[in-house]
């Protein structure tokens, strides 16, 4: 009897804090949409049908466009970015918006630009906010180091490839003699697309503040070897920074993250809030 | 009396506990999702946003026709059984293939394809000829209009095949190219195809068969198995031609194109099964198997939106057929 009880506990537990459908209701819920051949299909099954398929993803994207339009209040700024936008995706349809916005199942160009991009400028500005305001932090929590590399088979090789690199223009011209095994890899973050063995080491680049060739020859997962040039080591380049930043995806979900945070954001759906924190564990507290 | 105390509390506390599940937030009588400072977003609002969104409006077909199919062509055992035997070959191929790794093989394939686990996959498959079912219903009762539709777009033929086996077919042995001129000789006697692909033919597909490969269509796929040149001979015969000698995957092909009638054809395909080409080759089909149901829409919007959708797709059906006319 004492395992009847325990199990009635326990399945008490577990009905009292876990939700496998959502409680949130559309007003007249059961009125239905479509009947006939079987099926009656009213607002509450459609409501739940979007809800399951991309209610989580649109909660969040309509809140943060909410908060952008709070913290982000340079107009030109938005329209300059939205003007920028048109003019690259009207070059995905020969220069006609109008089309590319019809391919992609909007009405009009118009509907296209208020719908989608707006937001979408609107979020990437207040990212970008958050990114420019906390720099600092973010270069040290993500190991940004912008270099330059050379892979060779052989640790010799390497080793006088870094003897020889006395400055930038030598390593340059042994870029050159390289040439596919040679490049300019920018900026990167540890979320970028690297070697393991290189991101490993991206926290030892990250704290070398002159500069020039990497002493050591990094031994890659393939058993290639890495040799590094880091440049702007000062960080003066922070416009070529940010918008390595905003490319990172965890970078992405902190900045929408904190700003959800700063604004209090709350759901009323057990179910919803699940399936957001599914999506970030940044979003909600 | 002790026991019966235990009980009440525990049942006690089902209900105290149920009150963790969280209470509905209102504004003006009309429940709120998920907030921000100042904002609400009202589940009516959301409702609208992601109804009117592209994505929604595509979704809101795919809805109904999932309802229409899971109302009309529930699961019967039959399929579940099939699901299951599909399920435990594919479990006993990647047993023989990865062994003690095979679990961990097939979970790994399974999210691949977007699969939670092996359940979501015998899950999809039961849809899947809960699918064929709703297409087959609308095949059997236009199946004339249907034939026609498919014997003039894919150009359907009867293909019999012969394999000479080589091991690296740009070089053959001399016992490979032995062969192969004896099967080069004999299609030049009066010993029919059939026979000579019964005593001949290194294929294991067809061997048994007399060769035949059944009716091949331009949607049919050799490629993967016997070659590309075998596929593009396969649909440049005609009736009752005999191909030369064709160097595929695994060796060379000889091909014979054993029938193109459309009569014989049309009987031939009259039971529909699960393995019709019927099913398959006109991706537009849903449409018009969707149109044959009887649906009445008490929202002007929605109706709109599926008509839309499905007038779009049929339109583009159309184009398509009068491209290749």
């Amino acid at each position: 009897m004492k395992k009847l009880v325990l199990l009635l506990l326990c399945g008490g537990l577990l009905y009292g804090c876990s939700s496998s459908t959502y409680s949130v209701k559309v007003s007249d819920s059961d009125q239905s949409l479509i009947s006939g051949s079987e099926i009656n299909i009213t607002n509450k099954d459609y409501f739940e049908y979007l809800l399951q398929n991309y209610g989580a993803q649109e909660i969040v994207s309509s809140l943060l466009t909410s908060i952008a339009d709070k913290e982000i209040t340079d107009q030109d700024k938005i329209d300059e970015l939205v003007q920028e936008r048109e003019d690259q995706y009207a070059e995905y349809a020969d220069g006609d918006l109008e089309q590319y916005a019809i391919n992609l199942g909007y009405e009009s160009k118009d509907d296209y630009i208020n719908n989608a991009l707006i937001p979408e400028v609107k979020q990437e500005l207040l990212r970008q906010k958050y990114i420019t305001e906390n720099l600092d932090t973010l270069m040290e929590d993500y190991e940004v180091c912008t270099m330059k590399k050379i892979v060779v088979k052989k640790e010799s090789e390497a080793l006088k490839i870094i003897e020889a690199s006395t400055d930038e223009e030598a390593f340059d011209k042994q870029m050159e003699d390289y040439g596919s095994d040679a490049e300019d890899a920018g900026v990167v973050t540890k979320n970028s697309s690297l070697d393991d063995n290189l991101k490993d080491k991206l926290s030892d680049l990250n704290q070398v503040t002159e500069d020039g060739v990497y002493s050591q020859a990094i031994k890659l997962s393939d058993d290639n070897y890495a040799v590094i040039y880091l440049y702007d080591t000062a960080h003066k380049n922070t416009d070529n920074i940010i918008s390595a930043l905003e490319s990172d995806g965890e970078v992405q979900e902190e900045a929408e993250g904190a700003y959800l945070k700063k604004y209090h954001f709350a759901v009323y759906d057990d179910l919803l809030e699940s399936e957001i924190k599914d999506i970030s564990d940044n979003y909600l507290e | 009396m002790k026991q019966k105390k235990l009980i009440g509390f525990a049942l006690a506390s089902i209900l105290l506990l149920s009150g963790c599940s969280r209470q509905t937030v209102q504004q003006d009588g009309k429940d709120v999702v998920a907030s921000i400072d100042d904002v609400n977003l009202l589940a009516d609002d959301l409702y609208q946003d992601l109804s009117e969104s592209t994505q929604g409006k595509q979704a809101l077909f795919s809805y109904v026709l999932d309802q229409l199919i899971r109302a009309n062509f529930p699961a019967t055992d039959d399929m579940k059984e099939n699901a299951d035997e599909l399920v435990e070959n594919i479990q006993a191929n990647y047993e023989s293939q990865y062994g003690d790794s095979a679990e961990e093989e097939l979970q790994s394939a399974l999210e691949q394809s977007g699969m939670e686990n092996i359940e979501a996959y015998r899950d999809s498959l039961i849809q899947s000829l809960q699918y064929a079912e709703f297409l087959k219903t609308y095949i059997k009762d236009h199946f004339d209009e249907v034939f026609d539709d498919y014997y003039t777009q894919t150009s359907p033929r009867m293909i019999s095949i012969i394999k000479v086996s080589m091991s690296d077919p740009e070089n053959p042995t001399d016992e490979e190219n032995e062969k192969l001129e004896e099967v080069q000789s004999l299609l030049d006697t009066n010993k029919s195809f059939d026979d000579i692909a019964y005593d001949y033919s290194d294929d294991d597909n067809t061997k048994s068969a007399k060769g035949s490969l059944g009716i091949v269509d331009s949607q049919t796929d050799l490629s993967s198995t016997y070659g590309s040149e075998v596929q593009t001979a396969a649909l440049a015969l005609k009736n009752g031609e005999v191909s030369k000698a064709i160097q595929g995957t695994d060796g060379c092909y000889f091909l014979k194109c054993t029938n193109t009638d459309k009569e014989t054809i049309k009987k031939e395909l009259e039971n529909v099964d699960v393995d019709s080409p019927l099913l398959t080759y006109d991706d537009y089909m849903v449409y018009l198997a969707f149109n044959t149901y009887e649906l009445q829409y008490n929202d002007d919007t929605i109706k709109e939106t599926i008509q839309n959708i499905v007038d779009e797709n049929l339109d583009i059906r159309n184009d398509l057929r009068k491209e290749n006319s």
